[in-house]
């Protein structure tokens, strides 16, 4: 239900690859994209287990190549999908962590962590990742943050959408709405560059990012965002250009060494950053060389690429974002000619072979560059979190008219065909109703089955939800029933179907289906991520008393070697210090809780502050 | 998994062929709704229907508005169209010259709103 919040809001751009965080800022009447403890304005969506520790963002991608099996990253590309999925298999094979089936074929992702074994489904890695971005908004904000819009693909499914929900309510976010990446983009674009203009404009968003690609045609007039048409493919970015990069390379050592480094996690891992690296150079340098020492074996791997070379791996991935930048115009019924600005949005869109493709498909128009690809997304989310926050009384006056992604429809026999009733593309909010008949004489019951998706045959598309309209009156087949779609602004769809005379009545509001998490199940993880929080903070906590420790007894050394104070002690004192050193040395390479490490230090101030007031 | 297998047992409806169920068009004046003339232009509908969503769109005023926007993009939808558009022009023509042949039909309430003459 579209209502209105209260307190602080942020906007969240949970990406593949790197996430980001933003807040509107009422005097400025702007958008202010919010840095992490790094500096960075970026921070990666990884997340790390050690035995020690659970590390988030930036430290956990830093330590990557020492932890493969631990560090998980690219839990965007598992969340709401099935472990059966074929892309998940694909991408199985790519990555260092291990994943398996669980309960309901969901996937689940094991890690170590202190030693123990344990399994997270995607959602909980993205809520740890959201955890990480209300912290830094926190401490920017210097107040408690509940409230969040989160983007996502506009192509994601309904149960992508919903795991995603679920992941911002494991870390205790209250998720007001989730919007669509390029739309959020257009939010910053049209807020940003086009604030004087008074014209109508035709936006075409082409966003690539690390992990998914989606295009968005707007028109937006005086502050009204009209969503004409969206296409996309989300799994499709700059981890499948590394993919193509380490497959390539892994080829070529083999060739040349006769080894074979695809089963090493370690050795990938390091070649996958470099591979990243190398990619980033050739958006502005023609060719670059790759360097890893000792990557296999004591092999060194020491290889150049050219920009071209770079392009040819990739040529078939970059002609399939062309089909979709094709689709959705055909989609939107508007000719390439009609379009007022190309904006380019998401990392991999600075790739020069992309922006060649996209800017000979509308025939030689400058591209858009001018807003930050990085960060734009962020800054659309906390723009609509702004709207639909009570406090904020100066939001920016403008609306959202957005449009559903997947066609909506239901299941008919005979051949379990998929009956569209919402067809993709159709502005939200929207209620449509249609009549069917049932297939056989007296019948008691039917099942309306609602999908999402583009295919002919309905079990092809996602499953929503299903349910059974019982207490048919006894009847010949044709007997008319009417089924209604109702899709608020929110995109949350209600189906209910009668019977003709109204004298059975059933319906579905589509917000908890088989697939995603259970009210008591998210109960669970989020006690379960409290855990997680008093453990990081224990594990800090313990880090800062022995280092406290590791001080004193410093301290307490460094006295014992000074001359001056060492000609004052009396032998006896000399010995009860250094007997004190060995004890606390030992205690500083043992497994020690944190209370002991404190009593032991306050032990040793108890004995060396005497001692030392004597020399005085 | 038992949930799985009932929805396999279940038959599911047919499809309708005829789309002649569909309440009638003229339901709802679309015209008087976007506030336009029955003779406007793309333009003007487009302006009209961008106004009136900003004061009513449920982002801005909550749960209520949901209804009103509803109407506004299904009329939006209609008259955007052209094939949409010259068959709800003629549904409500209809309407007026049944209107006109017994006088008062439905109570006292008359068609007083503009002839699209391209529409007859």
């Amino acid at each position: 239900m579209a209502k209105r919040y209260q307190g602080c809001a942020v906007g969240i751009d949970l990406g593949t690859t790197y996430s980001c965080v933003a807040v509107w800022q009422e005097e400025h009447q702007r958008a202010e994209i919010i840095h992490n403890d790094q500096g960075n304005r970026t921070t990666p969506s990884c997340v790390a287990f050690t035995d020690k520790q659970r590390l988030i963002g930036d430290a956990a991608k830093n330590q990557a190549a020492s932890n493969p099996t631990n560090t998980i990253f690219d839990a965007k590309r598992l969340i709401g999908r099935k472990y059966s999925d074929s892309i998940i298999k694909n991408d199985m094979m790519l990555w260092p962590f291990k994943v398996i089936p669980g309960v309901d074929d969901k996937p689940m992702i094991v890690v170590t962590y202190k030693g123990q074994e344990k399994r997270l489904c995607a959602e909980e890695i993205s809520s740890m990742v959201l955890t990480k971005m209300r912290d830094i908004a926190e401490a920017y904000l210097e107040s408690p943050v509940n409230n969040a819009v989160i983007t996502v693909p506009a192509y994601f499914s309904d149960s992508q959408r919903k795991a995603t929900k679920d992941a911002g309510a494991i870390a205790g976010l209250n998720v007001m709405r989730i919007i669509n990446e390029p739309t959020a983009a257009a939010f910053a674009y049209g807020l940003d560059k086009l604030a004087d203009c008074k014209e109508e404009r035709n936006i075409f968003i082409f966003d690539l990012g690390g992990g998914t690609f989606d295009v968005s045609l707007l028109t937006i007039k005086d502050k009204v965002f009209e969503v004409k048409a969206t296409a996309g493919n989300t799994h499709l970015g700059g981890e499948d250009f590394d993919n193509r990069m380490v497959n390539y390379f892994v080829e070529e050592f083999k060739r040349k060494n006769n080894v074979d480094i695809s089963g090493n996690s370690k050795a990938l891992r390091r070649l996958r950053s470099a591979c990243e690296r190398a990619k980033r150079t050739l958006s502005f340098a023609f060719d670059t060389v790759i360097e890893i020492d000792a990557l296999y074996q004591g092999i060194d791997l020491y290889s150049s690429l050219s920009r071209a070379k770079f392009e040819e791996l990739n040529m078939e991935l970059f002609r399939n974002c062309m089909e979709t930048v094709d689709k959705c115009l055909i989609d939107a019924k508007i000719d390439r000619s009609c379009i007022h600005d190309v904006v380019l949005v998401g990392g991999s869109s600075r790739i020069p072979k992309v922006q060649q493709l996209l800017q000979e498909f509308f025939r030689g128009k400058d591209l858009c560059k001018s807003i930050n690809p990085d960060e734009a997304v962020a800054y659309g989310a906390a723009v609509q979190a702004a709207l639909l926050t009570e406090d904020i009384k100066k939001a920016p006056e403008l609306v959202l008219l957005d449009v559903t992604p997947l066609s909506l429809g239901i299941g008919t026999t005979p051949g379990d065909l998929m009956d569209v009733v919402i067809p993709r593309n159709t502005t939200i909010p929207k209620k449509m109703t249609k009549r069917y008949t049932t297939p056989e004489d007296n019948m008691t019951s039917v099942c309306i089955n609602v999908y999402e998706g583009e295919r002919t045959r309905a079990k092809d598309n996602n499953l929503l939800g299903w349910f059974k309209l019982s207490g048919l009156p006894h009847a010949p087949r044709g007997h008319p029933l009417y089924v209604c779609f109702d899709i608020d602004a929110d995109g949350i769809l209600n189906v209910s179907a009668w019977e003709e005379t109204n004298c059975c009545r059933n319906e579905i509001t589509i917000t908890n289906d088989n697939e995603r998490l259970s009210a008591k199940e998210i109960q669970r993880l989020i006690e379960e991520a409290e855990n997680y929080k008093v453990e990081d903070a224990n594990f800090l906590e313990k880090a800062n008393a022995l280092s406290d420790l590791d001080r004193y007894v410093y301290k307490m050394e460094k006295a014992l070697k000074d001359k001056d104070i060492c000609s004052k002690l009396c032998p006896l004192d000399k010995e009860k210090i250094e007997s004190a050193i060995a004890k606390a040395r030992n205690l500083l390479v043992g497994d020690n809780q944190q209370r002991e490490i404190k009593e032991f230090e306050n032990f040793l101030k108890g004995i060396f502050e005497p001692i030392m007031a004597k020399t005085k | 998994k038992h949930s799985k297998l009932l929805r396999q047992e279940c038959t599911t409806v047919r499809c309708c062929s005829s789309r002649s169920w569909q309440t009638p068009r003229a339901q709802h004046n679309y015209y008087e709704l976007l506030g336009v003339s029955a003779d406007s232009n793309a333009q003007e509908i487009r302006e009209a229907y961008r106004k009136l969503q900003k004061q009513h769109h449920p982002d801005i005023v909550g749960q209520k508005g949901h209804k009103y926007t509803l109407l506004l993009n299904e009329a939006y939808e209609v008259l955007m169209k052209d094939d949409l558009r010259r068959k709800y022009d003629e549904s409500i023509n209809q309407m007026r010259i049944r209107l006109g042949e017994n006088n008062t039909p439905l109570g006292n309430s008359t068609w007083k709103g503009p002839l699209r003459p391209q529409a007859l």
